[in-house]
């Protein structure tokens, strides 16, 4: 079963997605920060991470880097979770090395889409 | 599927007002002068929360007004704006506006705009001085893009031609072309041809960069912005084209020399090649992989196939979903936590049941049974102590309102004050905590509006300008104390006094020690101020105060020296659902009370009552005249005793003063479980609850202040029946 | 010609099961006071139990006995005759008390009422209940709902969150402790 990784500071956006995402058949960890999320990931394999940008601890931009450095993720599909509306925050995302975003928000059709977009 | 939301909505709602109360510290705490960046972006970072999560639940008037405060905020910690007092006044304002939209969605309230208009406008006009609304609009657009639906239809066919030349990096942001190309599949005919020129050889290729370029024919009826969605993420590490052509062109732009023939077969084999080249890299690496499905698309006769290997996880390791982090908190329903509390409540009447019916066993086994008891009762206690421990928060919830209480009320009497606090980590019951709020607050704006002078009069006494409050909090035995501490004017003994003469509470030849003087002004109807002012007189009153403090089973007291300042220091019980008891016998009745307020208990020598103004017992216990209520009267039950030589007098300290019960018998002391009255009864004055003994009895707990109010009260009122 | 109607013997406590049902027809627990016959509307009889002997509370209104304890609830009990100003009578083998639940808000109250004996459960429907002439029995009409017969005899049944109303127990309690 796919296993999906959801990083949000925000524990109600972390429900949603989680539940969201299990309904639509994903096996899903979640995370509250970045730090937790790079822990979890590098003892659980994901198969995609869904991530939000600004977080305590490490915000999404920097996991997105350190999960790229990770042999495990070097392609594994990133998505950042955005509200961001200026295209520079979407441009440092992708420079971190994320494979694309999500805008906030979003209704749970359009996330399920997405990760299916992604996981092929 | 539809996935109902509302689910989420009380969740979200809790971690917005907490989000809130962040805000709102992290705002007072800002000085403009100097301040952490880190500071600003966690103050940023709860307003974004709130947008997102109120955006995503559809929250709107919350979602718009929460984007502008993150705009503001993101200015200001860009450093694009300066921090001024005048901006965090505002977002402290709009952090109230908040909190009372929140409030009224929480209960399912219509949000008028009329209470959230004005500072929005505020906070509009405020980036509006220096930025454009360019921003805004940007948002909804691309918002508007992507809710877009992708298949979006149009009668007539079209004919695309992509060509899609990717940077070799793009792998390595798990891009993948085959997902795009599946992708642009679904619109309808996909044609799909790969240029292979840039391939280098295997010595010098790269597993994880791309060099193949494609192009692409897709037929069908979608938007062109549908197309460009497809290749939004990797728009700038590509070059791409996509131009709308006409059926005879595009098969010209498919054929054209340089690309492979045969197209089916030709991308089978330079995807295979690739896929290949991937794996022979990444087997060393124990890459994971996933297994994708096939996908055959028999209009276009384009197959594409991937084969990958693939690394399935165990079932254990995908069941641990939560792992444990140590330092990491659950959120506990309450109704969850009074079960479990109800379950040791019944654990502890069961265990002093078997108490009991072990008394009359005259077997052998009585060592073992009394052990197995034994045993019990420390398990009990130890689980009723981490019971307890879940509901218990520490007080800074409470303390935490009062900076900026603080802040605005000194504004407001031009007094100025400063507030520390002490002992914010001590905890204490969930319940307790919310309910002692409100006296606190009204204590405090007492002590700033009655105890604290203005500068100039503190200045015309020797004192610094700035008052100082200060909110303690420790453990003392098995209660919390809570001091507010002023260093003010202090209370009046002779204006106090004079106002309860006047007020007929007592007589003008009563004698009353310092504490019995300052505890007067928690009596009912009392209020010094001759005007009862806005700010702490509203109806609220001390004697509710007290009231509230005795409901949880606390009390309070005062005291106060001449322009030094007072003393206002709150007793609350840590639990509130179970008691250490002294059970006593009067008639047939059997009464508990509380081993907290229990001295001692003790024959009295009829020979040493003093008979006081022709109503009241007394005996001198060390000095200190003890007044006696005789229980059976106050309760009108019929005594067995009615002589001091058959009964025991039960020494209680309640508000600020001792007394003497007396009882029939001294009987065991045990632990009770408090059961209200309340839920089915009313409130009585002097009984704080009730228990259930082991023999399934009821026995009332009594509630010493309340009792020593009874009496007081019957006191002055036979003496006015006297005189 | 009226069937007697005889004092129910059941196995106490008994609790009450209820059965909703969306006709027309309401159901009443029987029970005899004074001599006389009254129903409480079944939906808000919990359970029936024998006498016990009441935990006093004190200073209380003389028509309240005091507190029970119902498997962990503290249950206060009434007893009926005095609350209708009827002559004392000693609890027998027949008297019970029936505990009876009213709805307030997020909570249940209950309250147990001691009255001589219980028998039947009857149907009666809405329509056949009657208004009670004014001053009937001399009890305060607001405790009346209306009149019923059943077995040929009348039953006078019992508004029950009139019943157990606390505001006069608590006017009772505020007057009283300042005297």
């Amino acid at each position: 079963m796919t296993k999906i990784l959801a990083v949000d500071d925000s524990s109600s956006m972390r429900q949603m997605v989680t539940f969201t995402l299990k309904t639509a058949g994903f096996d899903v960890d979640d995370a509250a920060d970045g730090q937790q999320a790079l822990d979890k990931a590098k003892s659980n394999q994901y198969d995609v991470v869904v991530s939000d940008v600004n977080m305590p601890v490490m915000d999404g931009i920097t996991l997105v880097k350190n999960l790229r450095n990770l042999p495990n993720y070097r392609f594994t599909p990133i998505l950042m979770l955005t509200t961001e509306s200026a295209g520079d925050k979407k441009l440092e995302g992708k420079q971190a090395g994320a494979t694309g975003w999500i805008v906030k928000p979003f209704n749970p059709d359009q996330l399920v889409a997405t990760v299916k977009k992604v996981i092929g | 599927m539809s996935i109902d939301l509302s689910q989420f909505h009380q969740v979200f709602f809790e971690e917005s007002f907490e989000g809130l109360d962040i805000m709102e510290q992290a705002l007072l705490g800002l000085d403009p002068e100097n301040f952490e960046s880190e500071t600003i972006n966690t103050i940023f970072r709860a307003a974004h929360s709130i947008k997102g999560g109120s955006a995503t639940f559809k929250f709107n008037q919350v979602a718009d007004f929460t984007h502008v405060m993150e705009t503001l905020l993101d200015e200001m910690r860009n450093g694009e704006r300066p921090i001024t007092v005048t901006s965090v006044d505002l977002l402290l304002k709009s952090v109230d506006v908040l909190r009372e939209v929140l409030g009224l969605l929480q209960q399912k309230a219509k949000v008028d705009e009329s209470v959230y208009k004005a500072i929005f406008d505020q906070l509009n006009s405020l980036i509006d001085n220096e930025h454009s609304v360019a921003n805004e609009t940007a948002t909804s657009t691309e918002e508007v893009t992507n809710s877009e639906n992708t298949t979006a239809t149009n009668n007539s066919s079209t004919h695309w031609f992509i060509e899609f030349k990717p940077q070799p990096q793009i792998l390595r942001t798990g891009n993948e072309p085959i997902r795009m190309f599946r992708e642009l599949e679904s619109f309808g005919e996909l044609v799909c041809v790969a240029d292979i020129s840039n391939i280098p050889t295997l010595a010098v290729l790269e597993e994880d960069s791309c060099c193949l370029s494609w192009r692409l024919g897709l037929v069908s009826n979608v938007e062109r912005s549908a197309i460009d969605e497809v290749f939004e993420w990797v728009a700038d590490e590509c070059e791409l084209e996509i131009k709308q052509v006409s059926k005879i062109e595009l098969e010209e732009l498919i054929n054209g020399t340089k690309l492979v023939d045969a197209v089916d077969v030709s991308v089978e084999q330079k995807e295979s090649q690739q896929t290949q080249a991937i794996e022979a890299a990444n087997e060393a690496n124990e890459g994971n992989q996933k297994e994708t499905s096939n996908e055959t698309n028999e209009a276009s006769g384009t197959s594409i196939q991937v084969r990958q290997s693939t690394d399935v996880k165990s079932n254990e390791q995908v069941a641990t979903t939560a792992v444990n982090t140590g330092g990491s908190s659950i959120r506990v329903g309450i109704d969850k936590v009074d079960s479990l509390i109800n379950l040791v409540g019944e654990l502890v009447i069961t265990q002093s049941m078997l108490t009991q019916v072990s008394d009359d066993l005259t077997s052998a086994n009585i060592e073992l049974i009394r052990e197995g008891l034994a045993q019990l009762q420390q398990n009990t206690r130890e689980l009723q102590e981490s019971v307890m421990q879940i509901r218990m928060l520490p007080i800074s919830f409470v303390f935490n309102r009062f900076p900026r209480m603080v802040r605005d009320l000194s504004a407001k009497l031009n007094k100025k004050v400063e507030l520390i606090i002490k002992g914010e980590n001590t905890e204490l019951d969930k319940t307790v905590m919310e309910q002692i709020g409100d006296p606190l607050v009204h204590l405090v704006r007492n002590s700033m509006d009655h105890g604290i002078e203005t500068p100039e009069e503190r200045l015309s006494k020797g004192k610094d300008q700035t008052g100082v409050v200060e909110l303690n909090a420790f453990h003392q035995g098995g209660s919390i104390v809570i001091e507010i501490i002023d260093d003010g004017a202090g209370i009046n003994k002779d204006k106090v006094k004079g106002k309860a003469i006047e007020k007929g509470i007592i007589n003008t030849g009563d004698e009353l020690s310092d504490e019995q003087i300052f505890q007067l002004i928690f009596e009912p109807g009392f209020s010094t101020a001759a005007i009862v002012s806005d700010v702490s007189g509203r109806g609220v009153g001390m004697d509710v105060v007290k009231q509230n403090i005795s409901s949880l089973g606390g009390t309070v007291e005062v005291t106060s020296k001449p322009d030094k300042g007072s003393v206002f220091t709150i007793r609350l019980p840590l639990t509130l659902a179970i008691l250490d008891g002294q059970l006593v016998r009067v008639g047939d009745q059997i009464y508990i009370i509380p081993l907290t307020a229990v001295v001692e208990s003790l024959a009295v020598n009829p020979k040493d009552i003093v008979s006081v103004a022709g109503s009241m017992e007394v005996f001198k216990l060390r000095n200190v005249d003890v007044p006696i209520l005789r229980l059976y009267e106050t309760f009108g039950i019929k005594p067995e005793n009615t002589e001091f030589d058959n009964t025991t007098i039960v020494v209680v300290e309640g508000a600020g003063f001792q007394m003497g019960f007396m009882v029939d018998e001294l009987l065991a002391q045990q632990q009770v479980v408090i059961k209200s009255l309340e839920s089915n009864f009313v409130a009585i004055e002097g009984i704080s609850g009730a228990t259930i003994l082991g023999d399934g009895r009821v026995a009332l707990i009594l509630d010493v202040s309340g009792m020593q109010r009874r009496s007081a009260r019957a006191k002055y009122k036979k003496r006015a029946k006297v005189a | 010609m009226s069937t007697e109607i005889v004092p129910l013997k059941m196995n106490l406590p008994m609790e009450i099961e209820h059965v909703i049902d969306s006709s027309d027809s309401r159901q009443f627990l029987s029970f005899k006071l004074n001599h006389e016959y009254y129903g409480f509307d079944i939906l808000k009889v919990c359970e029936i139990r024998g006498w016990q002997l009441p935990t006093l509370l004190p200073n209380s209104p003389d028509y309240i006995k005091g507190v029970i304890n119902i498997r962990g609830n503290i249950v206060p009990i009434m007893n009926l005759r005095e609350k209708f100003g009827f002559e004392m009578k000693a609890p027998d083998k027949s008297t019970v008390i029936i505990i009876l639940s009213v709805n307030e808000g997020k909570n249940d109250r209950t309250m147990g009422i001691v009255v001589d004996s219980v028998s039947d459960v009857f149907n009666c429907n809405q329509k056949d209940i009657r208004k009670a002439p004014a001053s009937d029995n001399g009890l305060d009409s607001a405790f009346i709902e209306g009149l019923c017969d059943y077995s040929g005899v009348t039953h006078v049944l019992i508004n029950v969150p009139e019943l157990l109303k606390l505001n006069e127990i608590s006017e009772h309690y505020r007057t009283s402790v300042n005297a």
